[in-house]
């Protein structure tokens, strides 16, 4: 019982690693896409949300510092108002010159200041770093400043840059009435500065103004400015409203908002860098990233953990089994792991223990078997040294008279001889009987013909055949009668009746032998009661075996095997009979039969038994013989002829057919092994063909299979077992010959 | 598997070490060089207040030394050449004399200057474009020229005949005495113009001159801040007003001092040290000019000579020393 043991181990690793990878691949699966697409979406979601929050603060602030920065520009024209709140002639130079340098003072980004009269003179000119002006110093009617202050009431001048590094601008207020003059005032915007410097967005962002041309005028860096920094590349005009991406002046990227300053065309722009603004986005991401990566680092592990967990057991389950398949019964699985598989583990173990039990039984069964095979063979050579024992006597008195016959002339002396003969042939053929009789019981070979029959039938029949030997011997027989019906078959019942009779006459000679029935319910018990020796206990349950034979004190030497009981046995276990024995020595045997009763059905009649005196063969009938051993060949052909039929004699069919030479047979006989391709059932059935199905055939064969005996019933034909008896033989054949046409068989 | 637990072993140290080299960097040397006398060494202290706002502490990430030269072109010379050879990460100069030796003798090394007019004198091509290794701040010196002499002549009705004091060898003369002289015309004043040949040279024989010459007023070149109290006591023996930029000839004495917040400019130079050493690189930091000056008057000179301050001046005034 040695399998395979290479592949198996390989096989076993590699189901484990694909369930592992399959495992591992399915737990990765569904933690790692949930969680990265939650990671995803939140940083999406983050990203959304904080542009919006982003876009407010950024709103909010530029919105501030443009109010800052008009709020500035507001305070410097109301610091110039005061120089224009009262008509020109009314104060005098120096309350002027005080108002300016009061203003001066007060808003430090004015850089010089001048007034201006109704028509357009310059009346005053105060600076904070240059010398005054003295009046009347210029003609300001042309002055943008003066016209548009007296047209619009205020005037804010374009930036410029003084010494191309500080902004400028100018500024004018209108008095209220026209003879009040114009204050025109030089603006310092590098005091703006602050204004933006101050504003933070996040940790790096920032906010500056730009101009309408897009030059800076106020920066967190004020070296920007001073470097008069041009922003129009960077921002188009009209500037976007919301957020915006774009590049700075370093280069980065960065989220803008611009917010206009409608009084000057100025824009407050607030930026962030693109770095900073991003960061909860990447934070978020990495986050849900790492919160990922977690995850499949921990599913990965639980997988390895689940994967061992499961395909260990089931590995350890695979080598015990195999430890098992390979002969080692005793070998009990132990795994760990989940219930489940410990309890197929345990079905294992259950199994194998059960394996083992019916291999022990197996092993004790052929121990048995073995012990009864020996023990019959034993039996078998016992049998055959009895047979041939008791074949010798026979066959020794027959060449002894064959040897006699052959020097014998006289007539009388050979008749005496031939009967003498006869005899010793009646003990050879009584031997084959008997030996015939046993090995057909004991290959199943006899099919019981049960039926209801009245056991008056038997009765009459046993006494028939017996009556003689009884009066002979000396023994007194009486067949008590019966009413009864029995249901079995008649033949063997008589055959067992007849041994049990036989056994009664050769052990109480002289004495008494009874045969009678008992009824009680619905049974009846047949006995055959003597009142011999009897049996002694011990040895009643020996009596039945094979050529067992009780040494009868002062019985005559007797015939036979010592099989008749042994027959009896057989057919009662056959039939389903109980067979029951009681004797005592010194008081007598008593074989009972137990037989179910049968109600009577009064038309049924006796079977005409095949009587072995028959007339002779009705002459001149035609009769195809087909055996292949020439001597059987020989005599059987003499024997018919010597009836009066009419005999061709072949060893097949062809060559049969060939001598009746267009005649048709009467009767086929036919041995079944013919030697040749056919058979004798296949020659009958081709005989049948030809001559018609109604062709009566006989099949002698010294084969006793069941098989021979189907086929030939089969054909249907009649069948005898070698040795045959001649008066057995022309019954037979006068039957056959003389039977009326069976219309199921056809003409 | 040793020698690889030796790289290994030897690789770590090498890496803490960088990093520790990498912790204790180098504090950063900056240099401030003044032309001036070591009696002002005061000048120095808004330079390091500006410092410590911007997060550079002596002692922890910063070696600050100062240099005053007390108008020693020799020693100026010394001092920058021995700066660049011990090496120096930014100079602070002071005083358009040593401005331009630094740009001469350290060429590599960024200056941050205080000078009165770089423009003007030739160290920067523009305000707002330096292109050079020197910025700074311009303390708008000859700017204020006119101003000063209106403010004069306010308080002098009569003014008649000014002088002004400078140094020869002090680059911005020419512009100052051309400001003062522009001034002087519009105004309708005399000016007389007495240059010493340098700051050491100050003698006080050169106010009996001005007195000799009917000198009223003297406007003294700021380069001479640090003898201002010498200056206003020779002077004010002639009965001399003493004008100048800065605040600190109004407290010894003098009678107007107009100028830039110094302290305000010292400090802001603080940003230029900063930004210059994040990186930044002086031709991309503009030259800035002062946003506050400073009017200082002292009364108590006015009483003595006699003079009114007029009320808009009074207005004006910033700092009113008694």
């Amino acid at each position: 019982m040695n399998r395979h043991p290479g592949p198996a181990p390989l096989k076993a690793a590699s189901s484990g690693g694909r369930f592992h990878r399959q495992l591992l691949g399915s737990m990765l699966a569904v933690v790692g896409l949930p969680l990265l697409v939650f990671s995803l979406l939140s940083a999406w979601g983050t990203h959304r949300d904080q542009r919006q929050a982003l876009e407010q603060l950024q709103r909010a602030q530029a919105q501030s510092a443009a109010l800052q920065i008009g709020h500035f520009l507001e305070q410097l024209e109301s610091q110039l108002r005061w120089t224009v709140s009262l008509p020109w002639s009314a104060a005098t130079d120096i309350d002027r010159q005080l108002d300016a340098a009061r203003v001066l003072r007060h808003a430090p980004s004015i850089m010089d200041l001048s007034v201006v009269d109704g028509s357009g003179t310059e009346r005053l000119h105060v600076a904070r770093l240059h010398l005054n002006r003295p009046e009347a110093a210029a003609d300001r009617s042309a002055d943008p400043a003066f016209r548009q202050a007296r047209a619009a009431g205020r005037y804010h001048g374009p930036v410029y840059f003084h010494r191309e590094t500080e902004p400028f601008m100018a500024l004018a207020v209108a008095g209220v009435q026209p003879d009040f003059g114009v204050g025109i005032a030089q603006i310092n915007l590098k005091h703006a500065w602050e204004i933006v410097a101050g504003i933070r967005i996040g940790e790096s962002g920032y906010a500056y103004v730009t101009d309408r041309q897009g030059r800076l005028i106020a920066h967190p860096d004020i070296s920007l400015v001073l470097r008069n920094t041009d922003l129009s590349a960077h921002i188009p005009a009209p500037p976007p409203a919301g957020l915006r991406s774009g590049t700075n002046l370093r280069g980065e990227a960065v989220w803008r908002t611009v917010e206009p300053i409608p009084a000057t065309g100025w824009n407050v722009v607030v930026e962030l860098p693109a770095a900073e603004a991003n960061r909860p986005l990447v934070n978020t991401l990495v986050r849900g990233l790492t919160v990922t990566a977690l995850g499949l680092l921990l599913a990965a592990a639980l997988a390895l953990v689940l994967a061992r967990q499961l395909v260990r057991p089931v590995q350890d389950l695979t080598a015990g089994a195999r430890r098992i398949g390979d002969g080692q019964l005793e070998h009990r699985i132990a795994v760990e792991g989940p219930q489940e598989l410990q309890a197929l583990a345990a079905q294992f173990n259950d199994m194998a223990a059960r394996l083992g039990q019916s291999y022990a039984g197996l092993e004790t069964t052929v121990r048995e078997r073995t012990r009864e095979l020996a023990l019959s063979n034993q039996q078998m050579s016992r049998f055959i040294a009895a047979a041939s024992h008791d074949l010798r006597q026979p066959l020794h008195a027959l060449n002894l008279l064959v040897a006699q016959l052959q020097h014998t002339t006289d007539a009388s002396q050979r008749r005496q001889l031939v009967a003498r003969i006869d005899a010793a042939l009646g003990g050879i053929n009584q031997l084959f009987d008997g030996l015939l009789d046993i090995s057909r019981l004991d290959a199943g070979g006899i099919e019981p013909d049960r039926r209801d029959f009245p056991i008056q039938w038997v009765l009459d029949r046993v006494q028939d055949t017996h009556a003689d030997d009884a009066r002979a011997q000396g023994t007194r027989l009486r067949v008590r009668p019966c009413a009864a019906w029995v249901r079995s078959d008649p033949a063997l019942l008589e055959r067992i009746v007849a041994n049990l009779l036989g056994n009664a006459l050769r052990h109480a000679q002289g004495r008494t032998v009874r045969v009678g029935c008992q009824r009680s319910g619905d049974e009846l018990l047949l006995l055959v009661a003597d009142n011999g020796p009897g049996i002694a206990p011990q040895q009643q349950p020996l009596i039945f075996n094979e050529f067992y034979q009780l040494a009868p004190a002062g019985a005559a030497p007797h015939k036979g095997l010592g099989l008749g009981l042994a027959i009896v046995q057989r057919l009662c276990k056959l039939l389903g009979h109980e067979l029951r024995l009681r004797s005592m020595p010194g008081r007598g045997t008593r074989f009972g039969i137990r037989l179910p009763v049968a109600t009577a059905v009064p038309t049924e009649e006796a079977p005409s038994p095949i009587s072995a005196t028959d007339s002779a063969v009705p002459g001149g009938w035609t009769v195809l013989l087909l055996e292949d051993e020439a001597a059987v060949r020989q005599s059987t052909t003499d024997l018919l002829r010597a009836w009066g039929c009419r005999v061709c004699a072949a060893q097949s069919r062809a060559e049969g057919l060939r001598l009746l030479g267009g005649a048709r047979p009467d009767l086929v006989i036919s041995d079944f092994h013919l030697g040749g391709a056919e058979d004798g059932c296949a020659a009958v059935s081709a005989l049948r063909g030809r001559f018609g199905a109604g062709l009566p055939a006989l099949i002698i064969t010294g084969d006793l299979a069941p098989a021979v005996r189907e086929a030939v019933a089969a054909l249907p034909a009649e069948l005898l077992h070698k040795p045959v008896r001649a008066m057995n033989l022309r019954a037979l054949l006068n039957s056959l010959l003389t039977r009326p046409p069976d219309p199921s068989r056809g003409v | 598997m040793q020698r690889r637990r030796h790289l290994l072993g030897l690789a770590c140290l090498l890496s803490c070490s960088g990093a520790l080299a990498q912790s204790a960097r180098k504090p950063a040397r900056v240099a401030y060089v003044s032309w001036f006398a070591p009696t002002e060494s005061a000048q120095v202290i808004p330079l390091r207040e500006g410092l410590r706002e911007r997060g550079w502490e002596e002692g922890r990430n910063l070696q600050l030394t100062t240099h005053f030269t007390a108008g020693s072109e020799a020693h100026t010379r010394e001092v920058l050449a021995d700066l660049v050879r011990t090496g120096v990460d930014v100079l602070v100069v002071r005083a358009t004399n040593a401005a331009h030796l630094a740009k001469e003798l350290a060429p590599g090394v960024p200056v941050v200057m205080l000078v009165s007019d770089p423009l003007a004198s030739g160290l920067v091509k523009s305000l707002s474009r330096p292109e050079g290794h020197l910025t700074g701040l311009s303390l708008q010196g000859p700017d204020l020229a006119g101003k000063r002499l209106e403010y004069l002549r306010s308080m002098f009705p009569r003014l008649s005949s000014v002088a002004f004091l400078g140094a020869a060898d002090d680059p911005n003369v020419p512009s100052f005495v051309q400001a003062t002289r522009d001034a002087a015309r519009q105004i309708g004043v005399k000016l007389h113009v007495h240059l010493l040949p340098g700051i050491r040279a100050l003698d006080d024989k050169v106010f009996a001159e001005m007195a000799a010459q009917g000198v009223q007023a003297v406007l003294v070149q700021p380069i001479f801040t640090g003898q201002h109290a010498r200056i206003v006591a020779a002077a004010m023996q002639h009965r001399i007003a003493v004008t100048s930029n800065y605040a600190v000839f109004a407290q010894s004495g003098a009678l107007l001092a107009l100028g830039p917040d110094d302290a305000a400019s010292t400090r802001r130079s603080a940003y230029f040290v900063d930004r210059i050493l994040h990186g930044a690189s002086p031709s991309d930091l503009p030259v800035e000019q002062p946003s506050r000056f400073t009017l200082a008057l002292n009364r108590t000179t006015a009483r003595t000579l006699g003079l009114r301050i007029p009320t808009q001046l009074l207005l004006a005034a910033d700092k009113v020393y008694e």
